[in-house]
């Protein structure tokens, strides 16, 4: 590292700026996330800054209109169901990729983690003509489906992470002590990679819960998923209970991020958490 | 369970066999042995199948789907993507994506590279604080983040507030509704996924390399232009490439922020189907739009390997 030895005036200028520069980068990378807060404990309708006086009402409003509650019980409900889903088709596949050594093995890893980089809003028509011919479209079926798509990506990254650091000769020993293949994979494969398949299970519902470009085509009019109501709050009115919704999609990310990384620090033993972030950013995928 | 006891002892793998036991036992024998780590690669298929069989269905199936739409299904119907490139609005709309998606990434990596490499400086506490502050952003929904720009960016909004009560402008800028904006948002979405590539590479430099820079008496200019940059150019065309992937499909962002009047190529599929409902010309953009990442893509795994986004 190039650090503080020759020290002319034109490096220590350049030194001063690049700080500068940094914190405002920081501050940059902070600003968005941190000004909802404030903003939604405003009193005003109006997205006036800073706040006038300060007050709940748009919490109120969220847990008392019937619209809010019922759009985030049915994400709550999606999420789950599309977390659980994904876990259960994408945790064999994943064991199986991580295990696989040959060519063909990449290229079904490859075609597994396809939807993390695919443009979204062509998955969205796609599944949106599809779903309405299968009459799936505009119920929560659908929905369901159209995110487990989305959400397999993170479980069968984060699983075959799991799987790649699992000492293969623990399983060998167990195989030539007699256990079966079943018996193998119960005892000592699957207490292995729990961590990655709750982390891969998390970033699953986290995935169903934020999406919002599928939500828009097969949304009905009595199927309305939090991020779709949302959208709509954004885009035809300024809805200022949008910040108190926004308060809560914060807390619940961080909160599920931060159990993902602890999860992550977990598996990897003494780890710090810089691995576990660059680990969990390889599991993050396409922002939509 | 001794039944199902595998008749080759598994420390000794051998595909002839593996296989000749699948033809004998067939069906749920072998199943116990998919798990097994001294089965083939080939043999483990019926772990893939589900998995597989459900992104056939619900993913490869529906995408495969536009192709005749834009296309025609009964005779080949070249007129949609002929109209496509004829239509000097769509081809502006095309070039204006590349143009802010070129724009987006070059920014990006600029402030991404700068990032990485104060984290890759600081150590201990400091770097772990640091490292959290660059992901609160990553994990937050881009809904939320393009909500809140619109706080912060809007006319009256807390930027435009801030800046004339400080006295840095008379008038409130418009940094919203327009190329700006957009800019700005989608360069906050895209930020955290070039900084840990780039982390990454910087990381890997042997520190051994700098102390030789140092005491061959090279300054620390000469020494990040002949060392650490060249040194971290995979990890810049990775970044660089994959956030170029990335911005090409965003929707939320430039269509809330750009308030319709920065139209990019995903926001142009949508209102051709809602609007429009013209659907051959949404699909025929789509197929576009498909081709050009997954040929990105192909590149990609072929320069940087297949595993995406990892970053090491």
């Amino acid at each position: 590292m190039a650090r503080r030895t020759v020290g002319g005036p034109v490096v220590r200028a350049l030194a001063a700026w690049r700080r500068t520069l940094f914190g405002l980068l920081l501050v940059y990378l902070l600003l968005p996330v941190v000004i909802v807060l404030p903003m939604s404990f405003n009193s005003s309708a109006y997205l006036s800054f800073p706040p006038s006086t300060l007050s709940t009402r748009w919490y109120a409003r969220y847990l008392t209109d019937g619209r809010w509650v019922e759009a985030t019980v049915l994400s709550l409900k999606i999420g789950v169901a599309t977390a659980l889903l994904a876990t259960i088709l994408g945790t064999p596949a994943a064991i199986a990729l991580g295990i696989g050594r040959s060519a063909i093995a990449r290229v079904f890893e490859m075609v597994c983690l396809t939807p993390l980089v695919f443009p979204t809003i062509v998955f969205a028509i796609a599944s949106y003509v599809v779903l309405t011919q299968w009459g799936l479209s505009g119920s929560a079926w659908g929905i369901w489906l159209a995110h487990t798509v989305l959400a397999i990506p993170f479980v069968v990254a984060n699983v075959t992470a799991s799987v790649r650091v699992l000492d293969v000769d623990i399983c060998r020993a167990a195989e030539s002590l007699g256990a079966n293949p079943w018996r193998t994979l119960r005892d000592v494969v699957v207490p292995n990679i729990k961590y990655g398949m709750l982390a891969g299970c998390l970033m699953a519902f986290v995935t169903s819960f934020d999406e919002v470009v599928v939500a828009l085509y097969l949304s009905s009019t009595t199927t309305v998923t939090l991020p779709k109501l949302m959208f709509d709050g954004i885009m035809f009115e300024i809805n200022p209970v949008v910040a108190a919704v926004s308060s809560v999609f914060i807390s619940l990310n961080i909160l599920v991020f931060a159990a993902v990384a602890m999860l992550k620090q977990k598996e990897r033993g003494v780890s710090s958490p810089l691995t576990a972030s660059s680990e969990m950013a390889a599991g993050r995928g396409a922002p939509r | 369970m001794r039944f199902f006891r595998s008749p080759v002892p598994p420390s000794f793998p051998s595909p002839e066999t593996d296989a000749a036991a699948a033809l004998r036992v067939g069906g749920l024998m072998v199943a116990w042995r998919w798990f097994s780590l001294s089965t083939p690669d080939l043999f483990r298929w019926p772990l893939l199948l589900p998995l597989l069989s459900f992104l056939a269905v619900f993913f490869i199936y529906p995408v495969l789907r536009l192709l005749p739409l834009s296309i025609g299904y009964t005779s080949l119907d070249l007129s949609h993507y002929r109209h496509l490139f004829e239509e000097p609005l769509y081809l502006q709309v095309m070039l204006r994506t590349f143009r802010v998606c070129a724009e987006v990434t070059g920014i990006a990596l600029g402030l991404g590279y700068l990032l990485a490499l104060e984290l890759s400086r600081v150590r201990g506490r400091l770097k772990t604080f640091l490292f959290g502050i660059v992901l609160l952003p990553f994990c937050t929904s881009v809904l939320v983040r393009t909500y809140a720009w619109i706080v912060l960016l809007q006319y009256r909004g807390v930027l435009n507030h801030a800046l004339v009560a400080l006295g840095l402008i008379k008038r409130p800028l418009p940094m919203m509704y327009n190329e700006l904006g957009v800019i700005i948002g989608m360069v906050h979405v895209v930020l955290p996924f070039i900084v840990f590539p780039v982390y990454a590479s910087l990381q890997a430099i042997p520190p051994s390399l700098y102390h030789a820079a140092e005491s061959l008496g090279a300054s620390p200019i000469r020494t990040f232009w002949r060392v650490t940059f060249p040194l971290s150019l995979p990890g810049v065309c990775a970044a660089s490439m994959i956030g170029f992937i990335f911005t090409l499909g965003f929707f939320i962002t430039p269509a809330v922020l750009g308030g319709g009047k920065v139209m990019m190529v995903a926001m142009l599929i949508d209102e051709q189907v809602t609007q429009f409902l013209n659907w051959p010309l949404a699909a025929s953009l789509s197929v576009c739009l498909v081709v050009l990442t997954i040929g990105c893509l192909l590149l990609y795994s072929k320069w940087f390997g297949e595993r995406w986004l990892v970053a090491r």
